[in-house]
């Protein structure tokens, strides 16, 4: 079981905050998710994470060793990104074959059932394969890592229902069969709410919250009514958004919502948790009405 | 049991109430065993530590407990634990609710009867 | 245990490079071996010769190439940047001491009825050549200096295959790092040094123009052992200085350098 520290990172590029002072931390075992708008910093995060990036200060911990330039602490991270830095020439299998090379715990033969399963051709030269084939040849080899640590960025970007429905069902049947500290970078929250424990919310290069999903969802509800009584019902509460029609007014909370007081007239909904994110990094963006 | 992630009730929520379906339905006779969590969570797509926490929640209820190296199981009585439970929470969501609603529109003791009646013999 | 990884595949990668290229080179060099022989036994006369610089580009050339694909793929897979240079560093040595051996053998073998000769022999068989008989014994190193010819041939050959498979390697790093708009201005600032030089000579009068390639040419000639072609570990001394200078400057260059592949 790894843990990974992410303490007080930050790095620029340029004039852009790309990371300010972002510490959280991945308790070993757990699924994790990392949420953010465009821009927000996740891939420059990841790639840190997995020593592709150098960050300005901060450090990155994998069970308490830094992962800079350390051979021994990048065995047992595996990092799948958005660009392919396999080369184009070789086959699929062969690919496979190498990577197992590099990574000893990798599992060949899952490979190739997983190849079927998604309809990879392991025959074909890496090159020739369309983008969505390309990032399911990436995502096979991340679930047949077998790593400590495993790091998703945009895993499903460009890929079919079908494939993504695939691709949790089976990231799932990997994690209980073999837990790893899992972290899921993904615009499409709604698709990855149910498999994750955590929340990782980032905006404009700032940690907005790392908080456990169940918390976090059981905490965001909408309360709407005439305005006049919800304006009094949201004294003093945690308000991250709201929207008003004519007289009526639905006001986003995102803290305990006592169950039965509330009063006469206003009516209560639960928030998705893309909802959730979608209110907090609108407040981040100075975007709240 | 259908999950939905978009209904009011946690995920965790709505895991614990599929399994109490199913052990006053019958489907789940007591000191039988429930499926596990990696099964739950494997079926329902969800992570392991929501199907725990569902199982958790029925097993500090009395409705299940755990045979070491086992796994999961219905416990003793739990069936009619359960309907009991429900028997108060129809009380409270239902009928309560129905009382609220027919005050709002201003029925009379005799109308509300009346329409159980006719509710009963359709 | 990294740095075997990444030796295991530096090395096969430089297996399949040498059999593509040590196949070709000595497969070109016997046919016109071949045909040069036929053709001197109908009278004629057919010399090819002047493939010594082919495998020193080669060595070059593969060093320019041990950069990026390596890299991306050795930051793919959990890699550190430190071990593919050291991981480089240490094949670079094992592929010098194979090619110097192979070029040395090719001179015993091979010279001088082929093109597969290597440069040692091209630039230092005078040094053998203490006959003083008056004939020349062109690219007969072999056959003259025997057994120092062996040892003193596989020492240059092996310093000068390592100095240009690491100059390679800086090339590739400084290619990879600089922009479409870096790489420009390199090129031309490259092609600028020769031709600001002749632009100068040609300002100069004519004498001093001529003492100004005399000192130019004596300079290349005093670090490279000429023009007596005696002072081979001059040269010697001179290749494994710009191996050591190319390999500095190579790490600085590769120990924080990020992968610039876009999606």
């Amino acid at each position: 079981m790894s843990r990974m520290d992410i303490r007080g990172v930050s790095m620029r590029y340029g004039k852009n905050n790309a990371l300010q002072d972002v510490t959280f931390s991945l308790e070993g075992n757990q699924i994790y998710g990392l949420f953010g708008p465009n821009g927000a910093g996740k891939t420059t995060l990841l790639r840190i994470m997995s020593n592709q990036l150098f960050p300005e200060t901060g450090q990155v911990l994998l069970d308490g060793e830094s992962v800079v330039e350390n051979d021994r602490a990048l065995r047992r991270i595996f990092f799948v990104g958005a660009r392919n830095l396999y080369p184009d020439g070789r086959s699929v299998g062969k690919q496979f074959a190498q990577i197992k090379m590099f990574y000893p715990t990798f599992d060949l033969e899952e490979a190739g059932r997983l190849s079927d399963a998604f309809g990879l051709d392991t025959k074909a030269r890496l090159g020739s394969l369309s983008t969505g084939y390309q990032s399911i040849f990436r995502i096979v080899a991340a679930l047949c890592s077998n790593t400590p640590v495993v790091l998703y960025d945009e895993p499903v970007l460009g890929l079919d229902v079908n494939h993504r429905e695939r691709f949790y069902g089976e990231l799932l049947a990997h994690y209980v069969k073999r837990p790893q500290t899992i972290l899921l970078s993904t615009h499409l929250i709604e698709e990855a709410a149910g498999l994750l424990e955590n929340v990782i919310l980032l905006c404009k290069g700032k940690l907005v919250l790392c908080k456990k999903a169940q918390d976090l969802m059981e905490r965001g509800y909408t309360v709407t009514g005439p305005q006049g009584l919800v304006s009094r019902y949201a004294q003093g509460k945690q308000i991250i958004g709201s929207e008003q029609l004519g007289g009526m007014k639905a006001v986003h909370f995102l803290e305990e919502s006592p169950e039965s007081q509330l009063p006469p007239g206003l009516e209560r909904s639960r928030l998705t948790l893309q909802s959730i994110c979608l209110y907090l990094t609108k407040e981040e963006r100075g975007e709240k009405e | 049991m259908q999950l939905s992630f978009q209904e009011e009730k946690p995920l965790y929520l709505q895991i614990a109430q599929g399994l109490e379906d199913g052990i006053v339905s019958g489907a789940f006779s007591e000191e039988t065993q429930i499926p596990s969590t990696t099964e739950i969570s494997v079926t329902y797509r969800i992570n392991p530590a929501t199907a725990l926490k569902g199982i958790n929640l029925l097993v500090s209820q009395g409705v299940l407990y755990k045979k070491r190296g086992l796994g999961m199981f219905v416990a003793k009585g739990a069936r009619q634990t359960l309907l009991q439970k429900r028997r108060e929470s129809f009380y409270q969501s239902y009928v309560k609710t129905l009382i609220q609603e027919a005050k709002q529109l201003q029925l009379s003791r005799e109308e509300i009867v009346a329409l159980l009646e006719r509710g009963l013999n359709e | 245990m990294n740095f075997t990884l990444a030796n295991r595949y530096y090395i096969r990668r430089c297996f399949k490079a040498f059999l593509l290229f040590y196949s070709a080179y000595y497969l070109i060099g016997l046919v016109f071996g071949i045909i040069g022989l036929i053709v001197k036994q109908f009278g004629g006369n057919f010399a090819i010769g002047g493939g010594f610089y082919i495998p020193l580009l080669f060595a070059f050339l593969f060093g320019f190439h041990a950069v990026r694909s390596p890299f991306e793929l050795f930051q793919a897979n959990g890699i550190s940047r430190k071990t593919q240079f050291c991981s480089y560093a240490w094949i670079t040595l094992l592929m010098a001491a194979a090619m110097g051996l192979l070029a040395t053998a090719s001179d015993y073998l091979l010279s001088p009825w082929t093109s597969c000769q290597s440069a040692f022999n091209t630039f230092f068989w005078m040094r053998y050549d203490t006959a003083g008989d008056g004939i020349s014994h062109f690219m007969q190193g072999p056959q003259l200096g025997g057994a120092v010819y062996f040892f003193e041939s596989v020492l240059w050959n092996f310093s000068a295959f390592a100095a240009l498979l690491m100059l390679g390697f800086l090339a590739g790093l400084l290619a990879y790092r600089l922009g479409t708009r870096g790489k420009l201005i390199a090129l031309a600032a490259i092609a600028l040094v020769p031709v600001s030089w002749q632009l100068i000579l040609h300002e100069l009068d004519y004498e001093k123009e001529q003492r100004a390639r005399a000192a130019f040419m004596n300079t290349v000639a005093a670090l490279w052992g000429y023009p007596d072609g005696g002072e081979m570990y001059r040269a010697v001394l001179l290749c494994l200085m710009l191996f050591l200078v190319a390999a500095i400057i190579s790490f600085l260059l590769l120990r924080r350098m990020i992968v610039t592949k876009r999606a």
